[in-house]
Order: C-alpha cells, then structure tokens, then sequence
C-alpha cells in the first residue's frame, strides 16, 4: 500500500512540476504583446501603439464588415482604423478601448456600433465575453472586475492559488500548437494588415446567397436586455468622453426576416433609443429602407452585409456622418 | 458528477483513502462506505431519484427473498413477475412512456384521427436503465437457481448501486460482483496499478479522442445540408471514434475504479475495432450488455439450437431490443436492425462462431484478407452509427441523401487533429491488443513513464475544465 501510494504521490509530483513548468512558460509568453497574434483584430488593436487617427470604428463582426474603410476615409477626408472584431460584445469592446486608448494612440471620433443583438450578446448572438480572450491582462484591475463576473467563486480561487492553472482552464487557447503559431507569426509581423480595405468593385453579386440560411430560421426568439453589457456600453461612451472623443454610434443593417424572428425587437430597439437618448449620444439608425433589408443581393448572412452592401452602407453613412460632423462645426 | 470532472478528482480520493485507511478492518463498514458514497455520486446528478434507485433496490432484494423461498414455482413465478413487471414499468414509464404516447398519435393522426396524448415530459432518471438491469439479473439468477438469493440489505445495495457502474455500467452480474462485495478486499499493488492505467487511457479516450471528434461531428451533423462530401464521410469516421472513445473511455475508466477499491468488472470492451466480422464486433463491444441478452432473452428464446426460420427471428429480437434499450427513438431501433441485417450472412453460412481470437494473433500486422475484414466491418459499423448519432430517422436518411449531392463546406473546421489522435489511439490499442489492461505490451518502465506523462499532458491540454462534455451512455 505504501509503495503505491508513494509511486503514485512521486508521479503526481512529477506531472504537477511538468504542468507548473509548462503553465509559467505560458504567464511568460502569452501575456507579451510582442506575441499577440497578428491574424487577430482583437490583439491587434490592443498593442497598437501612438497611431493618430480621425476615427476608430468599434463593434462586433456586423461592425468588423459593414465598412469600406478606404471608401469611408475618401468620402470623410478622415483617417480612421476598424477596432472592431468577431464576436465581441460591449464588455470585450470596452476592454479593447480601454486598452488602445492607454498605448498614446490619439482618436477624435468613436464609431460605435449599437445594436439588439449586443445588448443580448449570449442569448441571441455568439458574442459572450470570452475571459481567455484577455487572460494577458490577468492583473489588470479593470480587467478583474470584469472576470468576477464571469468566473465561477471555484474558479476565482483555483485562478488565485494558481494563476497558471488558467492556461489550462483555457487549454485550447494556449496549446503548444499556439505557441508555434504565435511565434511563426511574429516573424510576419506586418504582412498581415487589421485596418485591411475591402478591394471589391461593389458591383450587384450575380448570384444571391444560400435563401435557406436566411429563411430557414427555427422559431421565434427572445431578446433579454444583459445588465452587465448594458454597463458597458454606458462605460465605453464615458471613456470616450474622458479622452474627449467624439461618440457617434450607428446600426448595421440585418436581413428584415431575422428581425422577425424576434418577437419584441421593437421593444429592445425602443429600449437602446432611450439608452442614448439619456446619454446624449448622435445615433444613426438602420440606414436600409425596409425593401433593401429584405434584398438578399446585399447580403452574406442575415446579420451581415456582403461586399456589395458594405459598399451602399459605407456610402450612406459617410452623409450621415458628414452632416453630423457639419453640424457640430 | 462526470468522471472527466475536478468533483470527481476530488471525491475519488477522499473515498478512496477513508476505504483503505479507515473501514479497512470491517467489511461491513467497507461496504456502508461504498454505499454513501455511491448515493452521494447519484445525488451529485439529481437526488430526486434516489428514491427510484432504493425503491428499485428494495423491490428486487425482498422479491430475491421471496422467489426463493416461495413453496410453489407458481408463488416464485408471481413474485419474479411482479419484480420484473414493476422493474419494466418504472423503465417504461420514464423512457418510453412519451415515445410510445407520440408515435401513436402520430400513427392515428396517419389515419385521420386526431388525438392529444397526455405526455408526462419528465427527465430520464439517469442510469436507470443499467440499475435495472442488475436487479433484473439478480431476480432472474435466483428463479433459475443460479444464485441463492442476498439476504444483508447493504451488500445487495451496494450490488446495484456501486458508483463506477451506476450511471453507465458495465451491466454487472450477480453471481460475479456480489460474491466480491461480501469478500473481505484486501490491497493488492498490481491490481491498484491496473487501475490507474486504466483510468489514465479512459480519460485520455474520452477527453483527447472522442470529446474532440464531437467537435467535428456536432458541427457536420447540425449543418450537414452545407457539408461538403468529404466533411460528411469524414463524420461518420469520426463518429465511430468518438462513441468508442467515449464509452469504452467511461467503461476504462469504471472498470479502473473499481480496481482501486479491489473489486473486478465484467470487461466491456475488448477492441471492437479490430473486429473481422459484425459478430465478432458484438462479441467485443458492449460485451456486458450482449452478453446481458444473450443469456436472459436470446437462449430463453431457444438461441442457435432450433430451425434456422427461429434463429433468424431470435438474432433479429435481440437486435430490435438491443437498439430499443438504448433509447426511445426509431433511430436506434433501425441501428439495431442494420446490425442483425449485417450479421445474417454469418448467421446463415454457420461462420459466427469463427474469428474468436483476436486478429493477427501471432503476427505485427493483419493480413490482406484481415484487412479488407477488419475494414468492412469497420464500414458497416460506421453505416449504422448514423442512424445512433442522428436526432431522427429524417436527419439520418438525408444525412446519407446528401451523400455525393453537396456542393457546401463548413469554413473553419478541421479533422486533422481527432483523425491523428484516434490514430495514435488506434496504434496503441493494436500493439496492446493481447493485453486487457492498457499499457501492458510496454515492456521497459520508463518508457511506460514516459508515456503515462505524454497522456496525461495531452488529457491536460485538450480536456474541457470548464463546461466537462457527458458521456453519451449517460444518456441511455
């Protein structure tokens, strides 16, 4: 018995050392910013570092695709950079904000995308906050508020004991695998552009996309307004404002049949009007007519827009944004 | 409380060293220890059925006691019939109760009538369809004079209830694990290696292998219709990966457990992939469970020993049953008519009983004729997993439609990693295939070290901590 409880105890010490070895290697690497991954438009934003510009867009990936941004520069005179990023929510916006903002870089305007869906993010779309997203900011005091919120109390304590138990909580994120493909694309720093500009001559799609995708929707939905994200949003347009930055916010059109899947998407929409209404806030509404929301032609899926509707959008909101702009001169 | 969980990575030793070091003298004490801590582990699922299971328990302990004492085979037959009726009906009611409802009505409603049935929509209680099955067993050895009937209520409780087999098996037998239970155990060194070996290779089955195969396999069958042909043969493959994986990983790991507390299970799995033949497959695969029916309703209906009209109907019962056990849907009825429509040919041509060693037995690799064999049987198997893993026979048949018509693809989906790592499982489990207990073909100790690190590493690196995926035969 004690030879088996020994032989068993000496194995266990020995994979906790392996473990531990493996898991300090990650709290070493993985929170540099160096590392961050270039092919991400999450990290991407958060090491930049004094860049100047006009304008920063910043919302989910309905926010990520909705501009032509060398078409929005040239239509604004402006210069600006999309910080926005796939599935992400107010509470991973603010942090992607926070975290740009605290690098010198220097922003006049606040492009923010608002809509139902964000309120909701983890009822009606996929943009949950993701703790692994920001585990590099593990001690970021901001950063810990946040997290109190999603972690479990066994969780917070197992995190505290053993802070790099939390590369293998998140084990997916931070393999050996990513390690390499980290390091491999550091090495292409640069080759990969996050402020990309869509090349597309915007031309009509000759062919529309898969209907069933938009139509084939299962049942009705409930939006259910996220207190927490809600917060958030609030906090975004208040650091706005602390840096003095200018916050315009703007939807991004959806296929009209999504909308009625729905069944109070009046009511949340009418919700978030009184949002901004409270806090003050320019907001350009759904730019579509409802005949071009229910056009299949200027979309890839019901939430986002294809190249050729990037391109109708960006033009639409370029005058909105040039009268506002007129206006506040 | 899932096996791949931190509860249970917790719970196990605590229980494990109390059973050692603190009820080690007293059977007695051993055994009301393995009791509470195997309604504790049922009531880490939902308590509200503990008193399914002792109800259970109690029907079948005091129905033992009278069947053998009974003065007449007629007062014996009355009381196996009521255990057994009462057994059927509680599985038929929280299993079948609805399934049977709505298909009737679905039928009526076929011609014409209109009808409500009343739907309980309760859960399923979870392993009741093993628990039952042991008190079934055990009702049905004292009938048939097999074994004397238990009289210490704690012992037979902890027959039926003994936490690594609770929830998903193996399906024990009473003549096998109740003679243990009232043994006194003592530690035995190789024994509680064995064990953690096999603990280790179930948890790396069920967290590296199939838990990452259902990643590509959910994400192929909840869009199948923009599959493109390879993702949906890719599926199928991995789908008999990951139901491998995931219930021989469980069956590893239960049979492992027990090990630690020096009890034997029944093996369950003996390399069903390596099989040459369907009936060599059933031979290997859920073997508690085939052999469960085999004895209580394939040799009751007179087996192979009558007219070949009679052994057809019997396999193709068996079959029907064996796929109804598994849940109320018509998808594992049809899985489990594939199979005995599979097994025919043997059944006829008197070839069954062949192939009863395993495959290339004295050789490093099958040979050509094994090969095509072992990858036939491979295929057929596969076939039917769709009709298992599908939600509805509809999904299954267009899942096989689309075969050839699919112009899609799912972005952002690869099979590169599960296919390498149910190929290193496959790899290993060849080499081992002489050998019950996992890592036994490695010879040199510190390679097996070696490797015992590399495992548990990669249970590390690819285990869900977070949100622990189930174990399919949970379900059933």
């Amino acid at each position: 018995m004690n030879r088996f409880l020994i032989k068993t105890g000496i194995f266990l010490i020995i994979s906790f050392l392996m473990l531990w070895a493996y898991g300090t290697f990650c709290e070493w690497f993985f929170v540099k910013t160096s590392y961050f991954p270039n092919d991400s438009r999450r990290y991407w934003a958060m090491k930049q570092k004094n860049v100047d510009a006009d304008y920063v867009v910043l919302g989910s990936s309905r926010a990520e695709g909705a501009f032509d941004m060398q078409l929005l520069d040239s239509l604004t005179h402006q210069h600006g950079i999309n910080l926005s990023s796939n599935g992400s929510g107010y509470v991973d916006n603010y942090l992607v904000l926070s975290k740009f903002l605290e690098h010198g870089n220097q922003v006049k305007s606040l492009y923010l995308q608002v809509d139902n869906y964000s309120l909701d993010p983890e009822g009606s779309f996929s943009n949950a906050f993701h703790v692994f997203n920001f585990l590099a900011y593990w001690h970021d005091p901001e950063f810990q508020k946040i997290i109190a919120h999603y972690l479990t109390p066994f969780q917070q304590r197992l995190f505290y004991a053993l802070p790099w138990m939390r590369f293998y909580v998140y084990n997916k994120y931070f393999s050996p695998v990513e390690v390499i493909r980290r390091v491999k694309l550091k090495n292409k720093s640069g080759a990969i552009r996050m402020d990309q500009r869509l090349k597309a001559s915007f031309l009509a799609p000759s062919t529309l996309p898969d209907s069933s995708r938009f139509f084939g929707g299962n049942g009705t939905r409930k939006f259910q307004v996220n207190a927490f994200d809600e917060m958030h949003l609030k906090k975004i347009i208040a650091l706005a404002r602390s840096k003095n930055i200018q916050v315009i916010c703007f939807t991004a059109p959806d296929f009209f049949h999504q909308r009625k899947r729905f069944v109070n998407y009046g009511q949340t929409e009418e919700h978030l009007h009184q949002l901004l209404q409270q806090e003050s806030v320019n907001h350009i509404p759904d730019l579509f007519k409802i005949e071009d929301s229910k056009d299949l032609r200027y979309f890839k899926d019901p939430e986002h827009l294809n190249r050729f509707g990037v391109g109708v959008f960006t033009q639409k909101f370029a005058e909105q944004v040039n009268a506002i702009h007129q206006v506040s001169k | 409380m899932l096996f791949n969980s931190i509860h249970f990575f917790l719970f196990l030793p605590i229980v494990y060293l109390l059973y050692w070091f603190v009820t080690q003298k007293n059977l007695r004490l051993q055994n009301l220890l393995l009791l509470i801590s195997s309604y504790y582990f049922y009531a880490c699922w939902d308590y509200r059925f503990l008193f399914l299971l002792f109800f259970s328990t109690l029907l079948d302990f005091y129905s033992g006691l009278k069947i053998e004492s009974a003065k007449t085979p007629k007062a014996a037959k009355q009381w196996l019939v009521l255990s057994i009726g009462i057994n059927l009906g509680f599985l038929g009611l929280f299993k079948y109760y609805d399934f049977f409802a709505t298909s009737f009505a679905s039928a009526l409603s076929d011609l014409g009538v209109e009808a409500n049935p009343v739907l309980l929509n309760v859960i399923l209680p979870v392993g009741i369809s093993f628990y039952t099955f042991h008190g079934l067993s055990y009702v049905l050895d004292i009938y048939f004079n097999k074994i004397k009937a238990e009289r210490d209520f704690v012992e037979y409780a902890v027959f039926v209830s003994f936490f690594p087999l609770l929830v998903a098996g193996p399906i024990e037998r009473a003549t096998h694990l109740l003679p243990q239970v009232k043994q006194h155990r003592k530690f035995n060194y190789g024994q509680s290696v064995e064990g953690l070996r096999l603990i280790l290779w179930g948890l790396f089955k069920k967290v590296v292998i199939a838990d990452q195969c259902a990643i590509f396999v959910d994400a192929v069958y909840a869009d199948y219709t923009h599959a493109s042909d390879q993702q949906l043969a890719l599926a199928v493959v991995l789908f008999s990966f990951q139901i491998y994986g995931d219930f021989s990983g469980y069956s590893d790991m239960a049979t492992g457990v027990a090990k630690l507390f020096g009890i034997e299970l029944i093996r369950n799995f003996n390399y069903p992939y390596f099989s040459r033949s369907i009936a060599e497959f059933w031979r290997r695969w859920h073997i508690s469970l085939s052999s469960w029916f085999r004895d209580y309703l394939y040799i009751p209906l007179g087996g192979s020993r009558v007219s070949r009209f009679r052994q057809i109907r019997n396999t193709f019962i068996i079959f029907l049953v064996s796929g109804f056990w598994h849940g109320a849907n018509w998808t594992f009825v049809v899985w489990g008519f594939l199979h005995a429509l599979f097994i025919m040919p043997s059944i006829l041509l008197a070839t069954n009983r062949n192939n009863l060693t395993i495959v290339a037995e004295h050789q490093r690799l099958p040979s050509m004729k094994e090969w095509l064999q072992l990858l036939t049987t491979f295929f057929l198997t596969s076939i039917a997993w769709i009709f298992f893993r599908a939600p509805d026979l509809n999904t299954a048949w267009c899942y096989l439609h689309f075969f050839g018509k699919n112009q899609g693809h799912i972005d952002q989906l690869s099979a590169v990693y599960p296919l390498f790592a149910s190929l290193m499982m496959l790899v290993m489990e060849w080499m081992n295939r002489r050998n019950a207990v996992p890592f036994s073909h490695v010879q040199h100790k510190y390679v097996r070290y070696f490797l015992y690190l590399l495992i548990l590493y990669s249970i590390f690196m690819m285990g869900a901590f977070i949100n622990p995926r189930s174990f399919i035969y949970f379900q059933f």
